[in-house]
């Protein structure tokens, strides 16, 4: 329109506007003229003016505020706030804003909550949220809100998470009211959440429909996990006496007063310690809302709030919903009892409750039915609101309707598939997730060899993905066949499998065949009940050519865990591709599965297979692990650590499984970070619950960091899951010894030898509990045992081991030599460190000659080494010999080396450093040094006991001296053949000595003299001259 | 904001006035940070009940920048006009950048607290109104301008006569043709959509 048209439309426009109504069409008529595009033009403006209304009446203001606000909070956008970039203002909580943003470094998008600083003000507090939330992130569980990083820039906490796109529940209740099919889906994966944080020891805190979002697949996440904990006052603490100050007890931001307090339990309102039943409360009162629309307990103030949920009762549910089962009234009844004794007591309980409830909806095609006529009037007029809050099955109605010549096939796709999912379900309703599946060899019909041992690995790594499911393991089905007076290594045929099932009370089986025909493979998975042979489910997978086989297999274990029943939601957690996870490598496979197999059944040469299957594809991330381990195994651990930090560099190629794995693996063989290798196998441990692998590390690290009962717990429960594994037996006798408790011990290695589980870990086991109770028949006995096995030199080793905690170090010399020289063919490490081991047990007694010439040693990584390394060895030795220098510039190469160790860093380097405090002459010096030590006493070998007992002596404070020495003499297993044991003695004579009991010091003095009968004649002299100085 | 701003923002407005456009340019940034400024405190304020008028304010912010004893009464019809404009142009943006955040999004955003459905069709009505007024002034800049004044300035139409240096019947009657257009060229594009 050119200006002086408009000033036309414009003229015509006002005047006609003079005019009445009626009146102006012929106004137009004459002045138009004909022109009928000006015409129209006016009379359309004419028309407009007639419905214009308010519009733009009056001045932005509103809108203005509300955008400049949000502007105003949002200036961070387009900023940079440590390595994220701000891409907008998302929202504002209680807790703080939120933004989404950029993480360049893996180019996906994030939310980044930023703390309001009243919440953080408390760093005790931050960091037990912090260390929560890290946990429950960690566990990985499809409906927790993943968290990416929790930290602090500018002065400013903030938490970084994944970004999901849906709604808060609380946006999805107010938008409309839900079915109650879609509620029972929702709380129950609520549910599922909270079990995986319960198990895990975390406690929600503030379940709210604000803290629940669902996205528009129906996934549900459960944010803020331990959040509200840094809400809470400390007045919560105190005993709820008045509502007032209960009230005022909760940090009262605009708009959070309310909210929060209206889903917390009785007892969080009293003040008292949230526990999983408290979570099930607030969990009662979402359940409520979702059903009924309103919550159950409602007031006009927080008060008032408070007093319902400490006092009254809940309308009944029928008055909001008619409809609903006396079932479901009487799940939410429970939940929302005042005492929580009355409530479920754990989530699983709830779940188990709601599970039959669930299937029923889903099972239930009327309600599929009802779905779609009941969201169509949403449709055309919600503004887009109503998607994300349909089921799956309404959601593909909705789609329909867009397609309608579809309808009727895709309904009957339904239909089928319904009555397939009946079908299968009604068969499986028998396995459950506590049941244990086995998994059968492959039927191998092409006649490739490849394929021979390659599919059955394949399928397991794929299969074992899932926490729903879980196998029987190798080393059972041996004993199994042991048992049915077959070949351990016999291939489990259909047949085979079924009478193991039998035997072993396994519920079912899979089994896998492959067939050829041309380039054509077709592969068809079958889970069989073991009981009644019939098939459960079944699944089938094609490929052309070889290399496109791993590809197909993988497809089909997918379909087939579909099939048994898992939910989507945890195979899309819980599914990496095959070849992802593994290898597109089928030679590469082939390669590792033989190793694996080489292993598992304890037999020695995997390493030139895992060699191989690294050559053949270098980002097998799998590989690495196995390479580590069995170079760990050899105590080699550079190339150990080397290959755990290649393991943990392809870690994001691999299952969620193999994930905990590598960085447990990295912790324990590259850092030496012992407590975060725990941490990550405590998370393996509570995601699969049912896993051996986490349990027998666990068993062994616990162990390494002094939590004697911890390790016994993990290794007991280990030995439950896989009876017929070995390395729990073992740890369980070692732990039991180093916890003085050799009668049990003693059992316990006697039945893993009888059933064949024992090691030569076992073997010195026994032997030294023999040693202790002088039953030298036994001692023989394990040493000729050890003398004919492969570790010939053990034999030798531990008879100088006993030769120099009786003070015949002459003797002791020469047999370590002698076991160094065996090893030094086969592991110049291990040969390293006997040889290490005899020159401090000289320095202990003085003899200080060999440690001063000794060639220097190399400091390398202290990991998880259960001997002292041989650089700590080396510096303790120069240390006590009074090589200060040497020492201390040991003591800085070790620090410098092993800046994360555990062992290095919270036992060790102190144990060295007191040493040459000691020696030097500051006693006072050295008990401080040793502090950190103190926790770690039971797995340090008597050191920081003996060294204190020594500073003490040495400050003339004789009792306390003694309850030091006496400790060791109490705990006999924290090393059994430590010199230091009998040297406490001589610690408790001095003592006694000190505080004037001088018939005590005598006795002591003897019995002394009584275990060093036999001892150099030098030595006793050194001793007795230096008694003869105190 | 201190004195010495208040001073120079005073001179460029007086600079302005007489003339000088290139004094407009440093004068915007000043306006823009305090209006945006003032805003955030009055949410706050009506958060606790209190209702925000844009005239209040662009008043504030007038009566905080400008030293009123040396500006005229016409300086100030300016600075009001220079106000509407940068609202226009501050909500725009705003609104533009929220639209484009869902457009990019996907699906709704995640929120920790409620905020209210509206609030998203006022940024896509925004918007739109934005690029109607745009085509309106590519023929009648002076209705664009008026309508810029009013609903963004919030001025009244004996103010918005003094900017525009015309009578406050011509302003009245502009103000009703441009509503109208501006309502028909808005509904037709809803219309289009559905």
């Amino acid at each position: 329109m050119t200006p002086e048209r408009w000033d036309q439309v414009g003229k015509l426009y006002h005047d006609a506007l003079e005019l009445e109504p009626e009146r102006r069409a012929a106004f137009l008529d004459e002045a138009c003229a004909g022109d009928t595009s000006l015409r129209r033009e006016v009379e359309s403006l004419l028309a407009a003016e007639t419905r214009v209304g308010d519009f733009i009446a009056e001045p932005v203001f509103e809108a203005a505020a509300e955008l400049l606000t949000e502007e105003t909070t949002s200036g961070l956008a387009g900023r940079q706030l440590g390595e994220y970039e701000i891409l907008a203002f998302l929202g504002k909580g209680g807790m703080g804003e939120v933004y989404l943003a950029r993480d360049p470094s893996l180019e996906r998008k994030i939310a980044l909550k930023l703390l309001l600083p009243d919440f953080t003000g408390d760093e005790a507090r931050v960091s037990r949220f912090i260390r929560e939330a890290k946990a429950v992130s960690a566990l990985n569980h499809p409906n927790i809100i993943t968290i990416h990083e929790i930290g602090e820039t500018d002065g400013r906490r903030y938490i970084a998470t994944e970004f999901i796109e849906g709604q808060t529940l609380r946006r999805q209740l107010s938008a409309r009211q839900l079915q109650i099919a879609d509620t029972v889906e929702i709380v129950f994966q609520i549910a599922q959440a909270l079990d995986a944080a319960h198990s895990a020891g975390i406690i929600h805190r503030d379940i709210k429909p604000e803290n629940v979002m669902v996205r528009p697949d129906g996934l549900v996440k459960v944010l803020d996990f331990g959040l509200a904990k840094l809400t809470e006052n400390d007045a919560t603490q105190s005993e709820f006496d008045t509502q007032a100050t209960s009230a005022a007890s909760f940090k009262t931001g605009p708009g959070i007063v309310l909210g929060t307090v209206a889903y917390m339990s009785p007892e969080q309102l009293r003040g008292h310690e949230a526990d999983a039943r408290s979570d099930l409360f607030s969990l009662g009162v979402l359940f409520y809302e979702l059903i009924a629309g309103r919550r159950p307990f409602t007031g006009e103030t927080s008060s008032h709030v408070v007093v319902a949920i400490l006092e009254q009762d809940p309308p009944p549910l029928t008055q909001f919903a008619p409809e609903i089962s006396v079932e479901l009234q009487r799940i939410i009844g429970k939940l929302l009892n005042k005492d929580a004794g009355q409530r479920y007591q754990s989530v699983k309980d709830l779940m188990a409750d709601l599970e039959p409830f669930r299937q029923r909806m889903f099972r239930n095609p009327v309600a599929f039915n009802q779905q779609p006529t009941a969201e169509a009037p949403a449709q055309s007029t919600g503004k887009g609101a109503a998607t994300s809050t349909k089921t799956t099955f309404a959601r593909l109605f909705h789609q329909l309707q867009f397609h309608r010549r579809f309808v009727w096939v895709a309904l009957a796709v339904m239909v089928l598939a319904t009555a397939g999912f009946l079908y299968f379900s009604r068969r499986a309703e028998t396995l459950t997730e506590k049941d244990t599946l086995l998994l059968a060899d492959f039927v191998n019909l092409t006649g490739e060899d490849v394929f021979d041992s390659t599919l059955k690995q394949a399928l397991a790594v794929q299969l074992e993905q899932t926490p729903f499911l879980s196998f029987l393991a190798e080393d059972r089905i041996r004993e199994t066949l042991r048992y049915m007076k077959r070949e351990p290594d016999e291939r489990v045929t259909k047949e085979l499998a079924r009478e193991i099932c039998e035997r072993q009370g396994v519920k079912a089986f899979i089994v896998g065949s492959i067939a050829r025909f041309d380039r054509h493979y077709s592969i068809t998975l079958e889970t069989i009940n073991g009981q009644t042979g019939e098939t459960i489910a079944r699944s089938l997978a094609e490929a052309e050519g070889k290399d496109r086989v791993l590809r197909a297999l993988s497809n089909a274990a997918t379909q087939l865990r579909e099939r048994m029943g898992e939910s989507l939601a945890s195979i899309r957690q819980f599914d990496a591709p095959l070849e992802q996870a593994t290898t597109s490598s089928l030679e590469a496979f082939k390669a590792w599965a033989h190793g694996i197999e080489l292993v598992r059944s304890r037999k020695s040469g995997a390493l030139p297979f895992y060699y191989r299957a690294k050559e053949l594809d270098p980002n097998f991330a799998r590989v690495y692990v196995s390479l580590s381990l069995a170079h760990a195994n050899q105590g080699e651990i550079e190339q150990a650590a080397e290959y755990a930090a290649q393991a943990y560099e392809l870690r994001h190629h691999v299952t969620e499984r193999e994930k905990f794995d590598i960085a447990a693996n990295y912790h324990t063989m590259v850092t030496g970070d012992l407590l975060k290798a725990i941490e990550q196998l405590e998370l393996w441990r509570q995601t699969y619950a049912r896993d051996y692998s986490p349990l027998s590390r666990l068993s062994m690290l616990y162990r390494l960091v002094g939590r004697l009962e911890k390790s016994l717990a993990a290794a007991r429960e280990a030995r439950q899951i896989n009876s017929g594994a070995y390395v729990p037996r073992v740890a369980m006798g070692t732990a039991l010894v180093q916890m003085n408790r050799f009668d049990e011990a003693q059992s316990v290695i006697r039945e893993a030898l009888d059933q064949r589980l024992a090691t030569a870990t076992s073997r010195r086991d026994l032997f030294q509990v023999a040693f202790i109770r002088g039953d030298t028949a036994t001692m023989q006995r394990q040493l000729d045992w050890a003398a004919q096995s492969s570790d010939s030199h053990l034999a030798v080793y531990w008879q100088a081991q006993t030769a120099s905690f009786a003070g015949r170090l002459k003797q002791a010399n020469e047999l370590y030599q002698r076991a160094a020289s065996v090893l030094a063919a086969e592991s110049p490490e291990r040969a390293a460190l006997v040889a290490e081991e005899s020159l401090l047990r000289n320095a202990m007694c003085g003899m200080c000659q060999p440690v001063k010439t000794a060639k220097p040693v190399a400091v390398s990584r202290i990991t998880q080494q259960s001997q002292m390394p041989i650089a700590v060895s080396r510096a303790l030795a120069l240390a006590l010999c009074g090589e200060f220098n040497r020492a201390q510039a040991l003591v800085e190469e070790i620090a410098k080396t092993n800046p994360q160790s555990f062992l290095a860093n919270a036992i060790w380097l102190p144990v060295i450093r007191a040493a040459i405090e000691l020696r030097r002459g500051n006693p006072a010096q050295a008990i401080q040094v040793l502090q950190p030590t103190l926790a770690y006493e039971q797995t340090a070998s008597f050191w920081p006991t003996f060294l204190r007992g020594q500073s003490l002596l040495a400050q003339n404070a004789g009792t306390e001296a003694a309850s030091e020495f006496q400790k060791i003499q109490d705990n006999r297993g924290w090393d059994v053949t430590s010199p230091l044991w009998p040297l406490a003695q001589l610690g408790l004579a001095r003592a006694a000595a000190l505080s004037g009991d001088a018939a005590q010091s005598r006795q002591w003095r003897q019995s002394f003299s009584d275990l060093w009968k036999d001892a150099d004649g030098d030595l006793l002299a050194r001793f007795d001259a230096a008694d003869e100085l105190n | 904001m201190n004195r010495p701003a208040s001073e120079e923002i005073t001179q460029l407005l007086l600079a302005w006035g007489g003339g000088d456009e290139t004094a407009l340019e440093r004068l915007m940034p000043l306006v823009h940070t305090e209006l945006k400024r003032l805003a955030k405190r009055y949410m706050n304020r009506q958060r606790s009940g209190h209702t925000l008028q844009t005239t209040a304010l662009v008043n504030e912010a007038y009566l905080r920048l400008i030293d009123s004893s040396r500006v005229q009464w016409q300086n100030r019809a300016h600075f009001f006009a220079i106000s509407a404009q940068l609202m226009r142009r501050i909500l725009v943006d705003a609104a533009r950048a929220k639209h484009n955040l869902k457009r990019g999004g996907g699906a709704q955003v995640i929120a920790l607290d409620e905020a209210p459905d509206v609030f998203n069709e006022q940024a896509a009505e925004l918007i739109a109104l934005d690029e109607a007024l745009k085509a309106l002034a590519s023929f009648s800049p002076r209705l664009s301008q008026v309508v810029e004044l009013r609903y963004f300035g919030g001025l009244s139409e004996e103010e918005i006569a003094e900017v525009l240096k015309t009578s406050t019947r011509t302003i009245r009657r502009d103000w009703k043709l441009a509503r109208t257009w501006l309502y028909r060229e808005l509904s037709r594009e809803t219309n289009d959509d559905a």
